[in-house]
């Protein structure tokens, strides 16, 4: 396939409703914000025309960076796409007042064609995006992707790491059953437990107690800012695999393919398909229960911080009691402003090819780490293998 | 020229008393305040404060400590109200001139208290009824006395004799909830009842019946004690053919349908105590639902019409509770899902209102009756069932939908494969 050869040949003329639009906006400058989400790895030339432009970024030959263990990154969008489009279709029916919540989610899930369905798909879908992207960031760890030049690509991925699990905490208070209330209020209590940010997030409960005020501000969080902070933090790391590539370790061993963007675009389709098939058998076969609603006067019997704030509650729970809980609380958010500032901290020298095992093992030591202290976190809520 | 220092010393030490008294407390000079007033006050002031008993506690303090917090003490009553004699006396001679009458007998008891509770115009201020003298003397208790028994009840006996207390003081042997054990005292005690005949410790199988756990467990007030079924100041046990408008007082429905049924006016005429038959006098238990075989074969034959309605209405109850039962698991089946129970959950209820009814009517000992009410039980719980199950063969197809659904994703995906091998040449 001769690249060249399609871009200058035009043979079939675009059809009169994109010349009517051509004559009047830059249809490629608008298709290039779809291509900033990470459609194409490069940008589209805004001075050709739009069918030109794409022919013309089509058939560029494929870096070689965009291979399988990249993928982590593209799923992380697909299921985030997902869970917008869920997210809306739950929106048409949901109501956000403590009294009728509820009372809305039941009929979403048993009236509602297909209502359990779209709200299972949401439910799986957020616990799914929170392991895609710490998958992702174990994956960028191993391949040192967080040497400079690539700082704001690790950053980017932690903040969308924090933005999700952020994102899955507002949504679980917006169910306003039994579980998710007393599940958002011990989960409070280990975000209050951290100093400088517990008392910024913190704020945002609206109160002393969680009720009316604390479920608008969810609401509003949720819907309206951190969709858009996702997406946001998602463009920057789109826009810095572009300006710097993504690894350079990479890059060094991996041929260059000469295969073109139709193909990988066709693997992004099977990916979504598969992940979308996962989704759905997930809720089919294992959905997710529904709880009676909130009674903030009485408490469940077992309740427990979400699950991926096990490891902080573990780490404010164990040991010798005579550490206070501030400091505690300081411990975690050292090791929060420590994986961000992993580029600044151990990023400035180059690691040749042969010494990734040694990150690895570290990579693997620290999950391990982290793994343990979940499962501790589930002990110490009563939970038994 | 006098002693400057003197003179300074004075004033210090006055100084100092004035600021002793003003930095104590106030509570703290409460005593030294009492015994200034009492210095002031004279002798008819210390008295007036002082209680009824005048000096008669100089000999008999006990009785003033029992007589002092007493619903009398409070009152106008005094010792020389029930006793007579003279309580201004320090003599003992004179204090117990006439018309001092002493510790009274116990068959003058009840005249003694009637002179004012069965006085109209003296009991009209407290409001308090004036016809226990005239109860007292037709029950079991009076009529014994008027016949010379001095071993029956007397006033004081359940009222208390210096420590009286109001019915509605907890403390009072006549507050509701101490009768039992009261009547108790006597009606259980083999020694006391023996001259009549023995007892049945009535008191302690009350205490283990529906009745008392409903007073003491449940709280609920309205749950008979001894005095409402034999009468309080009038106690005599009801005659046999009396027993079902005793309990029908309550029980209104169910005495309905026994009198109704062949059961009613028969046993009355018989002789046979009605509702004490099946249901015992005083350890009366809610009765199990597989328990109608033994009850009625207690009195009629195996194989009897008797015996064989009462296995008949027996199965309709059990049938339609287990019915019930299990349409009550299957609800809980489906909330697990989840399905929206709410409406299931109602109906259930309404069907457990039908078996509740039926039990009332089953005194009626008629099967259609009762049948009337489990049929309907029944069919509300089996159509609860089926729409459940219904509901869930529907959920089952959604994991064959799955099945289908992975058959065209796997499809599409071998279609994308197979489109993306031909694109990369």
């Amino acid at each position: 396939m001769n690249g060249e050869q399609k871009v200058t040949e035009s043979n079939e003329e675009p059809s009169r409703v994109i010349r009517w639009f051509e004559k009047r906006l830059n249809l490629t400058e608008f298709f290039s914000t779809f291509s900033i989400l990470g459609l194409f790895y490069s940008e589209l030339n805004t001075h050709l025309p739009l069918r030109v432009a794409l022919r013309e970024a089509l058939s560029r030959p494929l870096p070689a960076y965009a291979r399988w263990p990249r993928i982590l990154g593209p799923m992380s969008l697909l299921v985030l796409f997902l869970q917008v489009v869920s997210g809306i279709l739950l929106a048409f029916y949901y109501q956000p007042t403590p009294a009728t919540a509820h009372a809305s989610i039941r009929m979403i899930v048993s009236e509602v064609p297909l209502g359990w369905f779209v709200h299972q798909i949401h439910a799986w879908g957020s616990t799914l995006l929170i392991l895609i992207l710490m998958l992702r960031l174990v994956r960028l760890a191993c391949d040192h992707c967080f040497s400079p030049p690539r700082e704001l690509l690790w950053i980017s991925g932690v903040l969308l790491l924090l933005l999700a699990m952020y994102a899955d905490f507002t949504g679980l208070l917006l169910v306003w059953s039994d579980s998710a209330y007393w599940t958002t209020v011990r989960g409070m209590e280990v975000i209050t437990a951290i100093p400088v940010a517990g008392y910024i997030f913190s704020f945002l409960v609206g109160g002393a107690t969680i009720g009316e005020l604390t479920m608008t501000r969810f609401y509003v969080i949720h819907l309206a800012l951190l969709p858009m902070m996702l997406l946001a933090i998602s463009a920057i790391g789109f826009a810095t695999v572009r300006r710097v590539g993504l690894s350079e370790i990479a890059s060094e061993i991996a041929p260059i393919r000469e295969s073109g963007y139709r193909s990988h675009l066709l693997s992004l389709v099977i990916v979504a398909l598969l992940l979308f098939a996962g989704l759905v058998t997930m809720a089919v076969l294992s959905p997710l229960p529904f709880h009676e609603a909130a009674d903030p006067l009485r408490t469940p019997a077992s309740t427990a911080p979400p699950w991926y704030m096990l490891a902080p509650h573990a780490i404010l729970e164990l040991g010798p009691g005579f550490i206070p809980r501030m400091l505690r609380g300081s411990i975690i958010l050292l090791m929060q402003i420590a994986m961000l500032s992993i580029p600044f901290l151990i990023g400035r020298r180059q690691q040749p090819a042969g010494s990734r095992w040694g990150v690895r093992l570290i990579v693997a030591a620290l999950g391990l780490i982290w793994l343990a202290l979940t499962v501790t976190g589930a002990v110490i809520e009563g939970w038994s293998p | 020229m006098r002693n400057r220092s003197s003179t300074m010393g004075r004033v210090l030490v006055a100084l100092l008393i004035v600021m002793a008294w003003r930095s104590m407390p106030v509570a703290g000079r409460l005593p030294v305040m009492v015994g200034m007033a009492r210095a002031e006050v004279g002798a008819e002031a210390v008295a007036a404060t002082a209680s009824n008993a005048g000096h008669c506690s100089t000999c008999h303090p006990r009785e003033r400590v029992a007589f002092e917090p007493s619903v009398h003490g409070r009152g106008a009553v005094t010792c020389v109200s029930c006793h007579g004699g003279d309580a201004d006396s320090r003599d003992v001679e004179a204090a117990h001139r006439k018309p001092f009458t002493g510790r009274p007998a116990r068959r003058d008891i009840p005249a003694l208290c009637a002179e004012c509770h069965a006085d109209i115009d003296r009991m009209k201020s407290y409001n308090l009824p004036t016809d226990q003298l005239a109860l007292y003397q037709i029950s079991g208790h009076g009529k014994r006395l008027a016949q010379g028994d001095e071993g029956v009840a007397v006033c004081s006996d359940c009222h208390g004799v210096h420590d009286t207390r109001t019915v509605s003081d907890p403390l009072s042997r006549a507050h509701r909830r101490n009768i039992p054990a009261t009547c108790g005292a006597c009606h259980d005690d083999e020694a006391v009842m023996e001259p009549y005949g023995g007892t049945t410790k009535p008191s302690a199988a009350y205490l283990g019946s529906i009745h008392a756990r409903q007073l003491y467990d449940s709280a609920n007030q309205k749950a008979p004690v001894c005095v409402d079924c034999h009468g309080v100041h009038s106690a005599t046990p009801p005659a046999y053919g009396d027993i079902f408008r005793v309990c029908g007082r309550c029980h209104a429905t169910t005495r309905r349908h026994f009198v109704a049924g062949p059961h009613g006016h028969e046993m009355e005429a018989a002789g046979l105590p009605g509702c004490s038959s099946c249901h015992d006098h005083h350890a009366i238990d809610t009765t199990p639902g597989d328990s109608f075989d033994d009850i009625c074969q207690s009195c009629h034959e195996s194989g009897s019409r008797g015996a064989e309605v009462g296995g008949r209405i027996e199965v309709l109850m059990q049938t339609a509770a287990d019915e019930i039962l299990q349409a009550d698991s299957l609800v809980a089946v489906a909330a697990k899902v989840p399905l929206v129970v709410d409406d299931y959950r109602a109906r259930l209820e309404e069907a457990r209102t039908y078996l509740t009814e039926a039990r009332p009517i089953s005194h009626r000992v008629d099967v259609e009756s009762v049948d009337e009410m489990t049929r309907r039980a029944r069919s509300i719980a089996g159509e609860v069932e089926s729409e459940i199950i219904g509901r869930l063969r529907d959920l089952s197809l959604r994991r064959f939908g799955l099945l289908a659904f992975w058959f065209y994703v796997l499809l599409t995906i071998a279609v994308l494969i197979d489109l993306r091998r031909r694109e990369q040449g």
